[in-house]
């Protein structure tokens, strides 16, 4: 991310391969994100709740979520709420591209599974890149519109 | 005196002959068994480097889960999922995760 601060957006999709540990924190960082702090939740989520002994109990969840500072209210209602139904459609969504396993990831549409340094996303990261430069500007092709186009509608619409 | 002593060495001698061939035998069938054990071992040892064995409960057994191509071009769909980085990037990495 840090290299390519104006060309990377990465998109986060639920997927639980180990639901007795990470379903609630899934819960969690989609109750956060509709008060529109999803990255600060996901950080604290994974410091102050994996790395901390995988402690996702909901005391404590409540604990980073105050941190966070979400509206509890809000927080809690969405996490027994849309938040459940929404963590499974986007395992679904996963699923019928292929995804098994975490972490794992579509790079304009390309797939790559596992995680690692970031090394090893930068061939698949600058060839994208390169096609990306190549084709905007041409055919009604814009930055903005680039996904659309060149992912979403040419693209494979599942595996 | 000295008979029966010289009638009982050749007893001993004779009987000694006739276990001696035996002996052999039994060493080769020793020896079948030995290779049979290290021809198995080896077997073993194949199949472990395989990681398993198909029909041995092995990772043979499983059949492998189709997965995606990375050279095709998949049409994962990003609204209403969050995000960071850049909205309007040049290079979109839909990442599926867990916290675990």
């Amino acid at each position: 991310m840090k290299d390519y601060p104006k060309d990377l957006k990465v998109v986060y999709r639920h997927f639980l391969i180990h639901p007795q540990v990470a379903t609630i924190p899934a819960h969690a960082a989609c109750a956060a994100q509709k008060q529109g702090k999803f990255e600060q939740m996901y950080h604290l989520l994974f410091e102050k709740g994996y790395n901390a002994g995988r402690n996702f109990s909901q005391e404590n969840i409540d604990k980073l979520a105050g941190e966070v500072g979400l509206k509890m209210d809000k927080f809690k209602a969405d996490m027994e709420g849309d938040c459940p139904k929404e963590v499974q459609q986007d395992m679904q969504l996963m699923q019928q591209f292929g995804v098994s396993g975490t972490p794992a990831f579509f790079i304009n549409g390309r797939f790559m599974s596992g995680g690692g340094p970031p090394e090893r996303f930068k061939p698949l990261i600058e060839e994208e890149l390169k096609k990306a430069n190549e084709r905007i500007g041409q055919e009604g092709t814009t930055v903005a519109n680039y996904y659309d186009k060149w992912v979403l509608e040419k693209g494979k619409k599942r595996m | 005196m000295m008979q029966p002593m010289m009638r009982m060495g050749l007893f001993l001698l004779s009987a000694l002959g006739l276990l001696l061939p035996g002996c052999e035998r039994e060493d080769t069938k020793l020896a079948g068994k030995l290779d049979q054990i290290i021809k198995q071992n080896d077997d073993i040892l194949d199949q472990l480097k395989k990681g398993g064995g198909p029909g041995r409960g092995g990772r043979g057994d499983r059949p492998q889960r189709p997965r995606p191509s990375p050279s095709q071009v998949y049409a994962v769909p990003i609204e209403g999922a969050a995000w960071t980085g850049n909205e309007q990037a040049k290079v979109t990495i839909v990442e599926s995760f867990e916290f675990a």
